[in-house]
């Protein structure tokens, strides 16, 4: 029993920044722009969020600066995709490179060095309620933020005016247009603030998970979201459900590696990106070959205003 | 008074813009790049100087630019003829570590000791393997619309993990002293270099390829049944091509041909699998391919001028102690840049005086 | 996609447009200008994107490409939808010459004045099912389609009139 609780909780926690992760996407993804570049996000994530806490002593301010950075650096991909009207496949992937060569040429400096962080803050009375407790009210309060997020996004998403817009431009920006919404505004605004809860994700990894920067430290986490989101089919609930099964394999991957198995430490490694391809294969049976239920209708094509001349 | 500005689409391209964008990419990329550099204290000027006379100052640096383009050009090629498609294979790098891994197991296991005989059973090997695995997500696809960017890019992490699986276990050589590596391979079991360079014999097999596939794309019916399948899948369909078909051959050969550059990496250059050995120009393939629109005669032109960079690039982690991934950055702007740079290409901008709207 | 390699489409694979896989620009070019011309499609040269043409032209191009090759059934779905009045008129008399040539069309439409202007024989579908087939479609009132096509057979509109 302790086993299968400790394992749990662990589980929550390594799949925390791939719930950021997953739920910034949610957010740029509804609104119609097509985002791979998680992975270079995070990156950028967290080693603001490492550096900034490392030279403030406050691992709060490294958070908040990670976010900052991770919107507008989330920008130059909203420049391309919605006012360039560029390939939103092509812009995530370059997004990526320079995110994994920025982080690692300013990063340098960082290797090796260890902060603090942000430290285990038991919630008062929830952390007591038998099994449920220890699993979800024993952690730092990112993750309990990340609780939060999951909640507040999905009554944003479908029961507010501006979540209805935001899927509105998503669906169908044509239409939306015709409606008086601003396409490209609420796009801009969507990719900001989904960038910056991406950067919450890497942030999480090296302020709170690692507490300290290692070069490409994400290791593949940016595009198990991006896998995520179309596991979550655009559903905030959903998503956490898929981030801790994540988190789960990590967990235990991990602890069978401690144990020493005789199982090699690679194939151990595999398991997460293995287990990706089969929740994805998973879906899309389940979906058959129509569109997918949820996906936003207009995803990653560019939109551009016919006028008559 | 007021100016407006007004956006149309193009109706035809200019013909001026597309010959001096990649360079106007290339040169804002560096501007850019310079950026960090100087935050990191480190003189732009100084270091693109080195880069520079690293890359193309003597004899030795065009042959270790010409070493690095090999690679570049079969991958890029591979992800040319899949984007022309409008099939994203992003997982050139896990292609080239299954071909890399074939290769070797081709020299384990199926050693024949007549260089000629050998090299055609590691391309078979290297081609196949590599093939293969980009056939997986292109079958995933086509059976049940499973996104290929993600299975390609998930099975690079599997293939990296794979060859490592090997690499400290079966393979390692038992006289390695521990390190992680498998035994050198045989002088049969080695492309030949060109005397006093690490120029392999792959270089020929990239031209070959460079021009094969550009006269598939231009003159042949597949070439063309190509483009109509990744600008149009349903005029495909309607044209009667099999959609699904095609996509798992497409990804098929695309990974076949990155691949062979993992072949030619293990067999011309490194003459053993070692960890460490990595893929990361499979992502450069895509810069490689998007810069040369998707065009493999441009792609070879490209693969030099960014196997340029790469060389200018270790260049800095030598001299100036900044780590290799600094080229990524260089990389990144310069995808940027080309991506910005195609909306003039696309769209006219017309400035409008407001009191004529 | 440009306007040749659209106007390819159906027979890319042909003699003499594809030689044993290879295909023949030169020809390629030469039947897309004959489209042009034969069909009046407006478009600035050959190598022209066809996202960019007119919906006029645009419905043009794909006639002349499906009819080039003097086809013995014709099935046009809504051919004039939403085309201006001269493109509406250029179809509509391409399918009547495509009739007079001696090839079977059968248009599908819910315009009752297209219908009328170039059907030899009209038959009306309710809910899946014919209501009947009348062979002077120029001789009925739109009053007698209209009932058939709210789901009154044939048949019983005559008995009511005789």
């Amino acid at each position: 029993m302790e086993m299968v609780i400790s394992i749990l909780a662990a589980a929550v926690r390594s799949g925390t920044p791939i719930l950021f992760a997953t739920l910034g996407e949610i957010i740029i993804e509804k609104s119609g722009i097509l985002n791979l570049g998680l992975e270079g996000i995070m990156l950028i994530g967290a080693l603001t969020g490492f550096s900034v806490s490392l030279a403030s002593g406050n691992p709060w301010l490294g958070i908040i600066a990670a976010f900052i950075l991770g919107a507008f650096i989330t920008l130059i991909h909203g420049f391309i995709s919605i006012t360039l009207k560029g390939n939103q496949v092509v812009s995530g992937l370059a997004m990526t490179i320079f995110g994994t060569g920025v982080s690692s040429l300013i990063g340098k400096a960082f290797i090796g060095k260890t902060i603090p962080g942000l430290l285990k803050t038991p919630f008062p009375v929830l952390n007591r309620i038998p099994f449920i407790g220890p699993i979800f009210f024993n952690h730092d309060l990112m993750v309990y933020f990340s609780f939060f997020l999951v909640v507040f996004l999905s009554w944003f998403l479908i029961s507010t005016r501006i979540g209805l817009n935001l899927r509105a431009v998503g669906d169908s920006p044509r239409a939306a247009d015709a409606m008086g919404l601003n396409v490209n505004r609420i796009r801009y605004l969507a990719v900001l603030i989904g960038g910056g809860i991406v950067a919450l994700g890497g942030a999480y990894l090296s302020v709170a998970y690692n507490k300290m920067w290692t070069e490409s430290m994400t290791a593949g986490r940016g595009w198990i979201a991006v896998a995520l989101v179309i596991f979550a089919i655009w559903n905030p609930t959903r998503a956490a459900l898929g981030a801790y099964l994540f988190g789960g394999v990590e967990a235990f991957q991990l602890r069978l590696q401690a144990t020493g198995t005789s199982i090699p430490t690679p194939l151990l490694l595999m398991l997460p990106y293995l287990l990706t391809i089969s929740v994805l294969i998973f879906i899309s049976i389940g979906k058959g070959k129509g569109i997918l239920f949820g996906a936003p209708a207009s995803l990653g094509q560019p939109y551009f205003r016919e006028e008559s001349d | 008074m007021s100016i407006y500005f007004r956006i149309n689409k193009r109706t035809s391209s200019s013909w001026l813009l597309s010959v001096f964008l990649p360079f106007i990419s290339v040169l804002l990329a560096l501007i850019g790049g310079s950026i960090f550099l100087a935050f990191l204290k480190v003189s732009p000027i100084q270091a693109y100087r080195g880069m520079f006379q690293t890359a193309f100052g003597d004899w030795y640096g065009i042959s270790e630019t010409i070493v690095k383009a090999i690679p570049l050009i079969l991958s890029g090629i591979a992800v040319t003829l899949a984007f022309k498609a409008t099939v994203w294979n992003i997982g050139a790098a896990g292609q080239i570590f299954l071909g890399a891994l074939a290769t070797t197991a081709a020299v384990r296991y199926f050693y024949v000791d007549n260089r000629g005989i050998m090299l055609v059973i590691m391309f078979l090997f290297a081609g196949i393997a590599g093939g293969g695995w980009a056939a997986i997500a292109g079958y995933l696809k086509a059976r049940w619309n499973v996104n290929e960017t993600i299975t390609t890019l998930m099975l690079n992490y599997i293939a990296i993990h794979l060859a490592d699986y090997f690499i400290y276990g079966p393979w390692k050589d038992p006289d390695s002293l521990g390190f992680p590596m498998t035994a050198p391979f045989p002088e049969a079991a080695r492309l030949p270099q060109f005397a006093g360079t690490r120029i392999h014999y792959g270089l020929f097999i990239a031209i070959f390829f460079a021009i094969l596939f550009w006269f598939i794309f231009r003159y042949t019916r597949w070439g063309y049944e190509i483009r109509v399948i990744g600008e149009n899948p349903k005029a495909a369909q309607y044209a009667g091509i099999y959609y699904l078909r095609y996509i798992v051959l497409i990804m098929f050969i695309s990974g076949a041909i990155a691949g062979i550059a993992g072949m030619g990496e293990v067999s011309g250059l490194q003459g053993r699998l070692q960890h460490g050995f990595t893929a990361e120009f499979g992502f450069t393939a895509i810069i490689v391919a998007w810069l040369a629109r998707l065009n493999p005669i441009s792609v070879m032109l490209v693969s030099f001028l960014i196997g340029a960079l790469q060389v200018g690039g270790e260049s800095l982690q030598i001299l100036m102690r900044l780590p290799i991934a600094s080229t990524l950055v260089l990389q990144g702007l310069i995808l940027f840049f080309v991506l910005g740079g195609e909306f003039f290409r696309n769209y006219r901008i017309r400035f409008i005086r407001g009191d004529e709207r | 996609m440009m306007v040749d390699e659209n106007a390819i489409l159906k027979k890319y694979w042909k003699n003499p447009i594809a030689k044993r896989s290879l295909i023949n620009w030169r020809e390629v070019a030469r039947y897309a200008h004959h489209l042009i011309r034969k069909y009046y499609i407006a478009v600035p040269h050959v190598r022209y994107p066809v996202k960019n043409l007119s919906g006029g032209n645009l419905q043009k191009l794909m006639l002349g490409r499906e009819l080039s090759d003097s086809p013995q059934v014709i099935i046009a779905m809504h051919p004039t939808w939403g085309l201006d009045v001269a493109a509406t008129k250029f179809v509509r008399e391409q399918i009547l010459k495509e009739r007079d040539r001696g090839a079977s069309v059968l248009l599908i439409s819910e315009d009752i004045e297209e219908l009328i202007a170039l059907s030899d024989r009209l038959a009306v579908i309710c809910k899946g099912e014919i209501m009947g087939v009348i062979d002077k479609p120029q001789e009925v009132t739109p009053e007698v389609l209209g009932l058939m096509m709210a789901g009154t057979p044939l048949k019983n509109i005559q008995k009511v009139s005789a």
